[in-house]
C-alpha cells in the first residue's frame, strides 16, 4: 500500500540460492569475468545479510552496470544475439541481488530467474537439463510463495518446497494439454541473432588423417533410424554423406564432383524405407542409405547420390526416404571420368608406381581391385584409433611405412591406388551401421560409427563400394567398432570388458535404457512440432486447423485436470482438522442428533449457552465440555486434549441411545465408539 | 460440522444443507468469491508471454513448456486462493466506546475449519488529515485450525453510532499473483460518545443541601475539599499549578459539596451553544461527576436518567448522550 513491504532475512536467501540455480549452468557459456561478478554480488549481498556488508549505493551499482555492458561489447563485440543475452542477464541479476530490498525487487527477481530458465533451454534440452531445470523451477516457485507469504512469517524449507512442488505437479496436466494442442508456427518470428545454434560435432566436408578417428570416441548420436519394412543386413548399413572427389595429396575435398544432374538408380533387389531423425550438425547435407531412390521432398540429390537440405541443419529433423543396398548407376560422364582419375602431380611416388604396375601387368579393372585389397589384407596392416602421425607423403608412408590406421587412411590410400591404376574412384564419408535398441527399435548411428570408403567405377558394374577396412578388419564391418577395436569401448569409461560379460551387458542395458529415453524424449518431446502435432491430432480426429476443435479440446483437456484439482482442493479441507476440533465436531454431532445443532458460525460459547437451556439436564456436560474445548484451543496454557476427548467420547456413547434403555446396553456401546 | 467428502461436495457445489450465517457472523462460501489478477500476477503472465514468444522464435520445445508450465501455475493458484477463503467464518467481538475525535477500535475475529495461510482483512478508514476513505488492510494469518482477531481503527470524529462499513476478506495465498476477497458486511458498530467539552463548571448540588442558591457561587467559593488526578475536559482553571509544580501529575482540585451529593445534569444548562455543544458539556459533566464521586442525574429531552453513580452509570449516561437524537430503536 505505502512503500513496499521490506524483504526478509528467508526470502532474500531463497531469491539467492535460486538465482545461483539458474546461473549454474551457465557458468561455462559466459565469460569468465561475469560468472565471477555474479558470484561477488552474491556473496555480498549475503553478507549484507549477516550485517557485514553495507549495500552499494546507486553510483555503485550505475557504475556496475555500465562496466557489464561494456565488458559484453569487449567481449563479444555486439551486445545483441543469444551469448552476449545471456551474459547481460547473468551479470544483471547479480546486480538485481544487491538491490533488492523490497519484496518488488524481489519478485522481480524470481521473474528474472523463470527467464533464466529459458535461456538455459537455448543451449541443451537435454533429459537432465529438463530434471536440474524443473528443479530450479521449484525452487524459483518457492521463493514465489515465500514471497506471499505475510510479513514475519517464513515456513520451514522443506514445507515451502513441498507447496511449491505440488503447485507445479497441479499445474503440469493444464501445461501437457496446452503443449499438446498449443498451435505449433513454423520457423521464426524474426531472425535469429546469428550465433543462435552453437558448432556441433560430425563429419566434415573434408578428410584427412585423423579427422575421422577423432570421432572414433565419441558416443553422441548422429541420427536414429526406424526402417518401415525389414532392416538391412549389417554390412549393407552404409550411410552415404559427403562423397570426395579431389586430393591435394594430404586432404579429400568433395570438390567439383558432383555437380551434375542426379543418375539413375537402377536398384537390383528390394528397396528400404525408413525414417531418419538426424541431430543438427550444423552442415547442408543429410544423411542416406547407400543409394537413395526416393529422396526425402524438398531436398537436392547431387551426382554422387549426395543429399542436399536447403539450408544447414540447425535443429533436429526428420525426413523419410527409400534407398537400395543393391543397386546400378549406369552413367558416367566425361568430366566425372576425368575428375575421378586425378590425382595431384608428384604426389605418392611409391603408391602410383606399385599401382602403374598393376596396370601394365594388363590385369583387367576388376583384378586391379582385388589386388589393391589382396595388398591390405597379406601384408601387416593394423586397423587402428591412435595411427602414428605422418609427417612425409601420407600415403607412401601409411602403406610402406608405418602400415597402422583407421578408416580414413584406408579409404584415401585404396582410391589413389585405384586412381594410379586407372580405376576411376572416389571416397564416401558417411557412418557404417549403428545399433538397434532392443526397446525402442530405433537404429542408433553415433559418431563413433562415422566410417569411409571408396567408390570405383566399373564398366559392366557402373559405381561399386569397395570398403578397404574391412578388408583389413572384417569385425568393423561386420559387428562394429567396439568388436573390431575393444579399446575404442569408449562409453564405460575405458574399462576393457568381455562382450559376453554380465557387467558389460547390465551397462549395455543401461545405455540402450537411457538412449531409448532419450529417443523418446526427442521424438515426442522436443520433436513435437507442427508435423508431428498434426499426425498425432489427426489420429484422435482433430484438425489443428480447425479452431474450434481445437478450442473445444483445448477447453476440455486444461479444464478437467483443473476442475480435479478444485475437487481435490475442496476434499482435502476437511482433512486438515485438528484434533481438538475433530472431538468437539463430534460433541455437536451428538448434540444434533438429541436435536441442538450449532450453526456453522455460531461461537461455541453461545452455542452452550443456547444448548444448555434447550437440554438442562445435560447443562453441567456441555459446560465442561466446551469449557475444556475453548481452553485447549485458545488458552495460552494450552489446555487438556485427552480429556476433552474423554468428555467427549462419553458424552456421544451416552447420547447414542436414547434415554431409558438399559445400562448394559449403553455401556457395551461405548466400546465400539 | 461433519466433513464427509460428498456431504462437502453437495453443500459447496450445490448449496444442499448449507445453513445462512447467524446475525453478526460471516462465512465465506464460494458465490461470493471474487478472483482476479493482481499487478504481479500480471507481470506473472507478461513473463509466461515473453517465455512462449522466445519458445515460437527458436522452436524450442522446452520452451513451450516452461511457458505453459507458468500459464498453469497461474490457474492453480487462482483455484488455491479461492479454496483458502472458503469456510472462513468472520465474527464481530465488542467494541470499546470511543469519544468523539478518538479513534474507533474494531476487532473481528476469524475462524477456519482448517490452516488458512496469508489472510487479510481490508477495511476502508480516512487517514489524518485526509477526508475520503481509503483501503487499508490488515494481516489475519491462520497458520493452523483456529482462530484469530484483528483490529481494525477507524477516526470517530462524530457522536453516534458509527458502522464498520464494508469489510473485504482476501488473501493473495499461494504465489501472489492473483488475490481473492469476498466483500461482506458486519453487523457491528462502536458508540462514539460526545467530545468532553465546555468551560461550565459542574452544576451545585440539588436539594438534600438546602444553603446556598444553586449556580450562585462558583468552584472557587466553595471549600476546598482535596486533589484528584486530571479527567480530560477538565477546565485548565481548577488545576492546582502550585501541587503540579510540586510533582504530581496535574492535580484537580476537588471541592466541599462535591462529593457525597447528587446533582442533576440537563440539557438546558449546559451553555448557551448549539446542541452539540450543550453534548460536549454534559459529557465533560459525567466525566467529572463520576471523578469528584458525587451521585448524578441526567435529563435530556424525551431522556432522563435516574441519579447514580459508577461506571455502569456513566456508560449508560454517555451512551444517552452518544444517541441523542438518534432514531429510536438502535440500542
Amino acid at each position: 500500500m505505502n512503500a513496499p513491504p521490506r524483504v526478509s532475512t528467508p526470502q532474500v536467501l531463497w531469491l539467492v540460492g535460486a538465482i545461483a540455480m539458474v546461473v549454474l549452468p551457465h557458468a561455462g557459456r559466459v565469460p569468465l569475468w561475469a560468472t565471477a561478478l555474479f558470484l561477488a554480488l552474491a556473496l555480498w549481498r549475503l553478507a549484507e545479510l549477516a550485517g557485514r556488508a553495507t549495500p552499494p549505493g546507486r553510483a555503485v551499482r550505475l557504475a556496475l552496470a555500465l562496466a557489464v555492458a561494456v565488458g559484453v561489447y569487449a567481449s563479444y563485440g555486439q551486445v545483441f544475439g543469444r551469448n552476449p543475452g545471456v551474459a547481460l542477464l547473468v551479470a544483471f541479476s547479480g546486480l538485481k541481488l544487491v538491490e533488492t530490498h523490497s519484496r518488488r525487487d524481489a519478485f522481480v527477481g524470481v521473474l528474472l530467474g523463470y527467464f533464466l530458465v529459458v535461456t538455459n533451454l537455448l543451449y541443451t534440452q537435454s533429459i537432465p537439463t529438463g530434471l536440474y531445470l524443473t528443479a530450479a523451477l521449484t525452487l524459483l516457485t518457492a521463493t514465489l510463495a515465500a514471497l506471499a507469504l505475510p510479513p514475519g512469517t517464513a515456513w520451514p524449507v522443506r514445507r515451502q518446497l513441498g507447496l511449491a512442488g505440488s503447485l507445479l505437479l497441479q499445474a503440469s496436466p493444464v501445461a501437457v494439454a496446452l503443449f499438446v494442442l498449443f498451435p505449433r508456427l513454423p520457423g521464426p518470428l524474426w531472425a535469429l541473432p546469428s550465433d543462435a545454434h552453437s558448432a556441433r560435432s560430425g563429419l566434415d566436408d573434408t578428410m584427412s588423417p585423423g579427422l575421422i578417428s577423432r570421432l572414433g570416441l565419441s558416443d553422441e548420436v548422429a541420427f536414429r533410424v526406424r526402417f518401415s519394412g525389414a532392416q538391412p543386413s549389417r554390412d549393407e548399413l552404409y550411410w552415404r554423406g559427403p562423397v570426395l572427389w579431389t586430393t591435394d595429396g594430404r586432404s579429400w575435398s568433395a570438390g567439383e564432383g558432383g555437380q551434375e544432374s542426379p543418375p539413375q538408380v537402377l536398384a537390383e533387389g528390394p528397396t528400404t524405407g525408413y525414417q531418419m531423425t538426424l541431430e543438427p550438425h550444423g552442415r547442408r547435407w543429410l544423411y542416406a542409405l547407400d543409394a537413395p531412390v526416393e529422396p526425402p521432398p524438398g531436398t537436392q540429390v547431387r551426382g554422387d547420390l549426395q543429399l542436399l537440405a536447403a539450408a544447414p541443419v540447425r535443429q533436429r529433423m526428420r525426413y523419410e526416404a527409400t534407398s537400395a543396398t543393391r543397386y546400378r548407376l549406369p552413367a558416367l560422364g566425361e568430366r566425372q571420368r576425368r575428375l575421378a582419375l586425378e590425382l595431384p602431380p608428384g604426389a605418392h611416388p611409391d603408391a602410383v608406381a606399385l599401382a602403374r604396375g598393376w596396370l601394365a601387368g594388363g590385369a583387367d579393372p576388376e583384378a586391379r581391385v582385388t589386388r589393391a585389397l589382396l595388398l591390405f589384407r597379406e601384408q601387416p596392416f593394423v586397423y587402428s584409433l591412435n595411427p602414428p602421425l605422418l609427417l612425409g607423403d601420407p600415403v607412401d608412408e601409411f602403406l610402406f611405412g608405418s602400415r597402422k590406421g583407421f578408416c580414413e587412411h584406408y579409404a584415401g590410400a585404396f582410391t589413389v591406388l585405384m586412381r594410379a591404376a586407372g580405376v576411376p574412384a572416389r571416397v564416401v564419408t558417411g557412418y557404417q551401421g549403428g545399433e538397434v535398441n532392443p526397446l525402442d527399435g530405433y537404429l542408433v548411428v553415433r559418431q563413433r560409427d562415422a566410417h569411409a570408403w571408396a567408390e570405383v567405377w566399373l564398366e559392366e558394374r557402373g559405381w561399386v563400394r569397395v570398403d578397404p577396412t574391412g578388408a583389413v578388419s572384417p569385425a568393423r564391418v561386420e559387428r562394429g567398432l567396439d568388436a573390431a577395436l575393444p579399446e575404442a569401448v569408449a562409453p564405460f569409461a575405458g574399462l576393457l570388458l568381455d562382450e559376453d560379460s554380465g557387467v558389460y551387458r547390465l551397462l549395455h542395458g543401461i545405455r540402450h535404457g537411457w538412449d531409448a529415453a532419450n529417443n523418446w524424449w526427442n521424438q515426442w518431446v522436443l520433436g513435437y512440432e507442427q508435423r508431428r502435432q498434426r499426425e498425432l491430432l489427426g489420429r484422435v480426429g482433430i484438425d489443428p486447423s480447425d479452431w474450434r476443435r481445437l478450442g473445444t479440446a483445448l477447453a476440455l483437456l486444461t479444464g478437467v485436470p483443473l476442475l480435479v484439482v478444485s475437487l481435490l482442493l475442496h476434499l482435502r479441507r476437511g482433512r486438515r482438522l485438528d484434533p481438538a476440533r475433530r472431538a468437539y465436531d463430534r460433541f455437536c454431532r451428538a448434540l444434533a442428533r438429541r436435536g441442538v445443532a450449532r450453526a456453522p458460525a455460531e461461537a461455541p460459547l453461545a452455542f452452550a449457552r443456547r444448548a444448555s437451556r434447550s437440554l438442562p439436564a445435560e447443562a453441567g456436560t456441555i459446560e465442561s465440555v466446551t469449557g475444556a474445548y475453548v481452553a485447549v484451543r485458545y488458552a495460552p496454557s494450552g489446555g487438556d486434549l485427552e480429556r476433552l476427548r474423554l468428555l467427549v467420547r462419553t458424552f456421544a456413547a451416552a447420547s447414542r441411545w436414547p434415554r431409558g434403555q438399559s445400562r448394559g446396553t449403553r455401556a457395551g456401546g461405548t466400546r465400539f465408539d | 460440522m461433519a466433513e464427509r467428502p460428498w456431504r462437502v461436495l453437495l453443500r459447496d457445489f450445490f448449496g444442499v444443507g448449507r445453513a445462512t450465517p447467524p446475525a453478526g457472523a460471516y462465512t465465506v462460501d464460494r458465490h461470493r468469491v471474487f478472483v482476479l489478477p493482481t499487478a504481479q500476477g500480471y507481470a506473472f503472465g507478461a513473463t509466461a508471454g515473453a517465455v512462449l514468444i522466445g519458445a515460437i522464435n527458436y522452436a524450442n520445445s522446452l520452451a513451450y513448456l516452461v511457458a505453459f508450465l507458468l500459464a498453469g501455475l497461474g490457474l492453480v493458484s487462482a483455484l488455491h486462493a479461492h479454496r483458502n477463503l472458503l469456510g472462513l467464518t468472520l465474527r464481530p467481538a465488542r467494541v470499546e466506546p470511543v469519544f468523539a475525535g478518538g479513534e474507533a477500535l474494531f476487532r473481528v475475529c476469524l475462524e477456519a475449519p482448517g490452516p488458512r495461510p496469508a489472510v487479510t482483512v481490508a477495511w476502508r478508514r480516512a487517514d489524518a488529515g485526509t477526508a475520503r476513505a481509503r483501503w487499508h488492510e490488515v494481516d489475519a494469518p491462520l497458520p493452523g485450525a483456529g482462530s484469530v482477531c484483528v483490529e481494525l481503527p477507524v477516526p470517530a470524529p462524530r457522536r453516534g453510532r458509527l458502522a464498520l462499513g464494508r469489510l473485504r476478506v482476501g488473501t493473495r495465498y499461494p504465489l501472489g499473483l492473483v488475490r481473492a476477497w469476498s466483500p461482506l458486511e458486519l453487523d457491528t458498530g462502536c458508540l462514539v460518545y460526545p467530545r468532553p467539552a465546555g468551560a461550565l463548571p459542574l452544576p451545585a448540588p440539588a436539594s438534600p443541601d438546602p444553603a446556598p442558591a444553586s449556580g450562585a457561587r462558583g468552584p472557587a467559593e466553595q471549600d476546598f475539599a482535596g486533589l484528584r488526578d486530571y479527567v480530560h475536559g477538565d477546565s485548565s482553571r481548577r488545576i492546582h499549578w502550585k501541587a503540579a509544580a510540586r510533582g504530581r501529575d496535574l492535580p484537580v482540585k476537588l471541592f466541599a459539596g462535591e462529593a457525597g451529593q447528587e446533582v442533576a445534569l440537563r440539557f438546558p444548562e449546559a451553555g448557551a451553544g448549539g446542541p452539540e455543544e450543550r453534548l460536549s458539556q454534559l459529557a465533560r459533566w459525567v466525566l467529572e461527576a463520576e471523578r469528584a464521586g458525587v451521585r448524578y442525574a441526567l435529563e435530556l429531552p424525551g431522556t432522563s436518567l435516574a441519579a447514580g453513580h459508577g461506571e455502569g452509570h456513566a456508560e449508560r449516561c454517555l451512551a444517552a448522550l452518544a444517541l441523542y437524537g438518534a432514531r429510536p430503536g438502535t440500542p
